[in-house]
């Protein structure tokens, strides 16, 4: 993002730099999400357990397990799309979805649905399945959100809207319908619907799960590009080849619980538990 | 469709007589062409189907029989009806009547949004509310409502504004307000609502969830996601019914002599054909007139439907190029050899 790039562009290095050594982090950089003995339940199931997830500014985070393990969740609790049963999940240091302070009887205060939507609006997501504005034309939709959340004028949005455009290689689609566009391209105007709210950080709900195998290249160059710019991100993925070239840690889930955690090299090279291998096994 | 289609032959080309199927397919197969971008479309008389003749000439039988009657049955009296047809109290029903389907529709619709809304909020107060109105507006015949509307100035004398048991405020004589013009508006109009309440209701239901959920994830606010993206989107499977209503509403407007508003067409034409004792050319008058209002109704819902459909109809792309995506399969439907109908619906 060319919006923050003061500490991220120099902290993005230093945490690449940190990856080969031994940590999964890099310690000089802030704490941007701070997931803390977090469960989520749906009725008696029980999807997320105990699950903890630190990632640094400018950090690429990549949760991979089998489908059902609770990655996707645990994304959406983020974004407080789900409520978390217990846990804190703070977000540069502020707690999601409750207010600091808790009640004299020991209880939390919820935040309200307008507190809420400010903290969702500094949180960029992207879906499995895009889930673009089909009504809108590709320009429309990254329009969207600055004019009615942000209240930027629709000249500024327009202008930021189609560099944005441009920087996912979509400036010559701006009038195209969602409907008009194919998979990956739809899915980079999603890409850049979330980037024009100028987000903390990201987060990618398997991206390019719904793309035919030749469209994912473009959207995941997409995503390369934007972790070279030091945007904090969150990636569900099964692309292997891509957590090992872009993360700096991964993250192995299996029936709600994070399994292992570390670098790729650590985790896709030398997998220690044999949930892990046999995962692996099957992905490779 | 298939005049300017270069691609293999449609069907209905069949006036080229081809020689023996046997002969031409192997000359096809021999004469091949190198270049792969060069083929020779296929010639084919249409296969035969005798059931258009059969039904055409019974039909046309049956048109020629009506027209028959229509000519030469005297009770019609189209001398009258083309007296009486743009006559200054017939036309002048029209436009009441126009009005006040628009009135009312417009009424109805606003109310049925509201209603609509307040049926899927989380608040148990408002959800209550829309239950009550649609239970009673929908529950009672139209007629009885129009009637209650305009007793309404006998059962409401006036409007008060101010603390219940306490101080008025303000009040309003309902005698002044409520002519039975506005009578007959608000009592069609609060009918209609309550029926397209549902219809409404099930139009923001049909919007797939992940559209909330990706406008909540940008930071917009329910009111915002609703106005913005949930009820533009309804609106394309809301408009088809809503058209439908209208209609409907149109030949309800003949009940508002109910409460009584006597200037509607129905109203009109009647009176004329009391005063004549010719009842049929004047039913004939009505008759015609619905019939052409509900045709300038139907071309405005056709605009709607294109307005709202913006973004789903793959048939009008907003520009295809040759060779893109969207071209291709633009260029495959216009073709129309493929049955290519991802969303099933009746076309006018």
């Amino acid at each position: 993002m060319t919006s923050n790039p003061t500490p991220d562009g120099t902290a993005r290095s230093a945490a690449a730099d940190a990856t080969h050594s031994t940590d999964s982090t890099a310690p000089s950089s802030p704490v941007v999400i701070e997931v803390e003995g977090l469960h989520k339940t749906f009725g008696d199931l029980h999807v997320l357990k105990d699950c903890d997830l630190t990632v640094r500014s400018g950090e690429v985070a990549v949760l991979v397990g089998p489908s059902g393990s609770g990655k996707s969740t645990l994304l959406r609790c983020i974004n407080q799309l789900e409520e978390a049963t217990a846990g804190t999940i703070r977000i540069e240091g502020v707690t999601q979805g409750y207010a600091e302070q808790s009640l004299p009887d020991g209880r939390l205060q919820k935040l309200s649905a307008q507190q809420i939507a400010a903290q969702r609006a500094r949180i960029g997501m992207v879906f499995q399945r895009f889930h673009l504005f089909p009504h809108m034309t590709a320009l429309q939709n990254v329009m969207e959100a600055p004019v009615q959340v942000l209240r930027i004028s629709k000249a500024e949005s327009e202008a930021r809207a189609r560099t944005l455009l441009e920087r996912v290689g979509l400036a010559d689609r701006a009038d195209h319908y969602p409907s008009e566009l194919s998979g990956g391209q739809q899915q980079r105007v999603a890409i850049a619907r979330a980037l024009a709210m100028e987000p903390e950080l990201m987060l990618f709900d398997e991206p390019t799960s719904a793309l035919d195998p030749e469209l994912v290249a473009e959207v995941l160059a997409v995503l390369k590009d934007l972790a070279a710019d030091g945007m904090t991100m969150v990636v569900v993925s099964h692309e292997m080849g891509f957590a090992r070239e872009v993360a700096d840690q991964v993250a192995f889930m299996d029936e709600g619980r994070i399994i292992e955690r570390g670098t790729p090299e650590q985790l896709i090279d030398h997998p220690r538990s044999e949930r892990l291998q046999g995962f692996l096994a099957s992905v490779l | 469709m298939s005049s300017t289609d270069p691609h293999p032959a449609s069907p209905t080309g069949g006036d080229t007589p081809s020689g023996t199927p046997g002969a031409s397919r192997t000359t096809a197969a021999t004469a091949r062409p190198a270049d792969p971008e060069q083929f020779t479309p296929i010639r084919a008389k249409a296969a035969p189907r005798p059931g258009t003749w059969v039904s055409a000439v019974i039909v046309g039988l049956l048109v020629l029989a009506l027209v028959n009657f229509l000519v030469t049955n005297p009770v019609l009296e189209w001398g009258t009806v083309a007296t009486y047809i743009l006559d200054v109290k017939v036309v002048q029903g029209v436009g009441w009547t126009l009005l006040v389907t628009v009135l009312a529709m417009v009424l109805g619709t606003v109310v049925a949004l509201l209603a609509a809304v307040m049926r899927r909020s989380d608040n148990p107060v408002l959800r209550g509310v829309s239950w009550a109105y649609i239970f009673v507006f929908r529950g009672i015949p139209v007629y009885t409502q129009l009637v209650f509307w305009g007793l309404f100035t006998v059962i409401v004398p006036k409007l008060v504004v101010g603390v219940p048991f306490g101080p008025e405020l303000l009040s309003f004589s309902t005698r002044d307000l409520l002519t039975a013009f506005w009578a007959a508006v608000i009592g069609l109009g609060l009918n209609e609502g309550a029926y397209l309440a549902e219809i409404i209701r099930s139009g923001l239901n049909s919007v797939d969830r992940g559209q909330t959920e990706a406008s909540k994830a940008l930071g917009m606010g329910n009111g915002k996601i609703l106005r913005r993206i949930i009820v533009p989107q309804a609106m394309r499977v809301i408009v088809p019914p809503l058209g439908n209503e209208t209609i409907g509403m149109l030949k309800t407007t003949s009940l508002v002599l109910a409460v009584p508003f006597t200037l509607d067409l129905t109203f009109a034409t009647n009176g004329i054909a009391n005063k004549l004792f010719t009842p049929i050319p004047l039913l004939i008058v009505a008759a015609l007139w619905y019939l052409a209002i509900t045709s300038v109704l139907m071309v405005g819902q056709y605009f709607l439907e294109k307005h709202f459909g913006r973004g789903f109809d793959d048939r009008t792309p907003v520009a295809p190029r040759r060779g893109s995506r969207s071209g291709r399969q633009a260029a495959v439907t216009r073709s129309g050899t493929t049955p290519h109908d991802p969303l099933p619906e009746v076309e006018l």
